[in-house]
């Protein structure tokens, strides 16, 4: 039997006062808290001014008792008498010790010193914690949701994570859980003067670590898991027909990944970037396809600069064009009805016909030729054979969607290489490319790398995106140097020349990031580069 | 929530105001109409009636509290149970006679005003702090009260009752004595 008593918000009056109210009663009392949506969030059973018991999520007793007093602003509750209990061997206490000693821990555990507060939509939890990492207070970040529910807490002192909790998770899962709190959730900062203990999870910039390791190790357990499934469906299969089976269960997966934005979103690219469809055979020549998710990343300023600079670095390079709008067109003064990779693609012409020589050596270029020509895969890659014979590299300009001509181009290519640009859409744009590109032909073009453009380090969105993509599954693809937003870049395009001329000295600095890009890349295709002159200088 | 020393020091200086209980009352009303003469007028000409409700009320706050800390496993009839009656007090209060909030701090003013006069030197100051936490909580009960849900509640029949047979000036009405004996509701 229950009867309810009264019904009330705890915003008129707070718990404390009905507990002491309650407590002047010698019924067997129930106090009952509630969420915004009617949930029971926690309860208190009471006797003649005893607290006979005391629940609040997985907490129990007077730490129950303790987190209901704190947290249950504008609660609703209702109290009702209930059946007496039939065993009740160790109240928690009276009313009167219990509130005493919660007061007591109130004055030891120093003034709670409110710091901040504001919405994860302005500043994301990464940066909130980040900011206060910096502090040398021992400071407590709760989020709220919504609704006002607290979704958990991050205690810090000086860099430090002293803990971290939310519901029953505790650690390095609790922040990754908190992390990933809905984007109109609430924050509060608030500092306090209390002595830390010798315990702490770590220095925050490890967690993070963590959180990026445990997010890639989750990715690749995944991506295990689906190579195990194929492999044991496969077994009497022809070996051949596995790779075709493997691409198709790591598209599903990725596209289940994709579902549910928080899960890793492409995890099985990662895991098998060292065991590529495709690894370079000894004196193999890669064909890498210059892609990006969303146009307008500097696809085609890429791949110039790229090929550059591996040019620069003594390798023989073949730049083709193999976007239909054909934007190379604009490094050089010619025509564009001259003779280009759609022709030689749909066997109209001879590569040797559609090459140029640039000025720099090394470098050549096909243009794009007549986009109307009928190409096909097999045309492509017969024109990627006859550029390997006479390049150490092929470089592909594509258009962004990997679709028509340019699909087939990245069909035939053995790799991609992908640009992303350092704005939200692009990253979320990332995922959907990924699995673009696995689903390509039977053998897929691997990825090579992500290259992330137009960085502006004064953008929050746009390091925003930086570190997004540093923290996400394909972390371990982004080469490490991003080529940032720049006057000079921009010229350079706008004039339709390369950034970086090793034989004039006005490189502007920017330029020098393609070197980089050159070696990263070859490191990654295995190419051997020569090794580092250890001869003295005099 | 109040300790048996507490207990004991409103049981004992109650049980030296009961046979000046109406002088007590008298002394009361008037302190309250001092400090808030706009209250009178919520008030009949004839106060008879309501200084017996005061007492009654009284003297079932004292009989209610009197019991040992030991005996909180005892049940309790809902009538005699405190925290039920003065919800229900309370709720009548907001109800019936829309008592804003702020009253009771006047009412705890007058109170002590009268229990100090009527005490004298008695009135030390543990006393004086007994008094004041249980007038606080049952302030506070009494607020609260507008929250409570009538019912079939016995405690709300009870302080009926009581408050019928002050009226009509019952002699006993709630019993004044704190000696655990207990006298039947009139």
């Amino acid at each position: 039997m229950r009867t309810t008593v009264m019904e009330g918000s705890l915003s008129e009056f707070d718990l404390s006062s009905v507990i002491q109210v309650v407590s002047i009663g010698r019924q067997y009392t129930g106090v009952e808290l509630f969420d915004e949506s009617g949930n029971v969030v926690g309860t208190l059973f009471l006797k003649s001014g005893k607290i006979l018991e005391a629940t609040s999520g997985s907490l129990s007793g007077l730490d129950a008792v303790g987190t209901l007093l704190r947290d249950s602003r504008q609660r609703r509750f209702s109290v009702y008498r209930t059946e007496p209990f039939a065993d009740v061997q160790s109240p928690v206490g009276s009313v009167g010790e219990v509130l005493i000693k919660m007061m007591q821990s109130e004055a030891t555990a120093p003034e709670r010193i409110a710091v901040m507060e504001g919405l994860l939509s302005e500043f994301d939890l990464l940066t909130v914690l980040q900011v206060i990492s910096i502090g040398r207070q021992f400071t407590g970040v709760e989020v709220f949701d919504p609704s006002g529910r607290v979704l958990g807490k991050i205690e810090l002192k000086a860099g430090k994570v002293v803990s971290a909790i939310s519901d029953h998770l505790r650690g390095v899962d609790a922040i990754r859980r908190l992390v990933r709190s809905p984007f109109d959730s609430r924050f509060v900062v608030h500092r306090s003067t209390v002595e830390v203990g010798e315990q702490f999870l770590g220095s925050l910039a490890q967690i993070l670590m963590e959180l990026a390791e445990l997010d890639t190790r989750w990715g690749a357990v995944e991506s295990n898991t689906e190579g195990r499934r194929t492999a044991t469906a496969n077994v009497p299969s022809p070996a051949k027909v596995a790779p075709e089976r493997a691409a198709h269960a790591d598209a599903s997966s990725l596209t289940k990944a994709k579902e549910d934005p928080a899960e890793p979103a492409s995890p099985s690219v990662v895991a098998d970037r060292h065991t590529s469809p495709l690894p370079l055979s000894e004196g193999d020549v890669p064909v890498v396809c210059v892609t990006s998710p969303k146009g307008g990343a500097g696809k085609t300023t890429i791949a110039v600069n790229l090929g550059v600079a591996l040019a620069r670095q003594g390798r023989r390079v073949v730049l083709v064009d193999a976007d239909y709008d054909g934007v190379l067109l604009a490094l050089n003064a010619q025509p564009k009805s001259r003779t280009g990779a759609f022709d030689v693609a749909a066997g109209k012409a001879r590569l040797a016909d559609a090459a140029i020589q640039t000025r720099i050596p090394g470098l050549r270029i096909v243009q794009s030729g007549d986009s109307a020509s009928a190409t096909s895969p097999a045309g492509w890659a017969r024109l990627f054979d006859d550029a390997k014979a006479e390049a150490d590299i092929v470089l592909v300009d594509t258009s962004s969607d990997v679709r028509g001509p340019s699909g087939e181009a990245c069909t035939a290519a053995t790799h991609a290489l992908v640009v992303v640009a350092a704005e939200p859409s692009a990253i979320r744009a990332l995922p959907a490319h990924l699995q673009r590109l696995k689903s390509l032909g039977s053998v897929p073009p691997g990825v090579v790398g992500i290259v992330l453009n137009m960085l502006d380090y004064r953008a929050r969105v746009s390091l925003d995106v930086l570190r997004d993509l540093c923290a996400g599954p394909s972390a371990s693809w982004v080469f490490d140097v991003p080529i940032a937003r720049s006057t000079a870049f921009m010229e350079a395009v706008a004039k339709g020349v390369p950034l970086c001329r090793g034989d004039r000295p006005n490189t502007p600095t920017i330029g020098w990031v393609f070197e980089m890009l050159a070696s990263g890349i070859l490191e990654r295709l295995g190419i051997i580069t020569p090794s580092f002159d250890e001869s003295p200088i005099l | 929530m109040i300790s048996d020393a507490e207990k004991a020091a409103i049981s004992d200086s109650w049980r030296l105001v009961v046979p000046i209980a109406e002088t007590a009352s008298d002394l009361f009303y008037k302190k309250l109409f001092e400090l808030r003469p706009d209250y009178r007028r919520l008030f009949p000409e004839d106060m008879t009636a309501q200084k017996r409700k005061l007492l009654a009320m009284l003297a079932f706050v004292v009989k209610s509290l009197d019991w040992p800390e030991s005996a909180w496993r005892d049940t309790v009839a809902e009538e005699d149970d405190l925290c039920l009656v003065v919800l229900a007090l309370g709720r009548r209060h907001s109800d019936l006679y829309k008592v804003p909030d702020s009253s009771y701090d006047f009412v705890g003013q007058a109170l002590l005003y009268t229990l100090d006069y009527a005490l004298g030197k008695k009135f030390d100051a543990p006393t004086r702090a007994a008094w004041t936490r249980v007038y606080q909580l049952l302030a506070l009960t009494m607020k609260m009260g507008r929250l409570s849900v009538p019912g079939p509640n016995r405690a709300d029949e009870a302080l009926g009752r009581v408050m019928a047979a002050a009226a009509n000036g019952a002699p006993n009405g709630f019993d004044g004595h704190a000696d655990g004996q207990t006298t039947e509701v009139g």
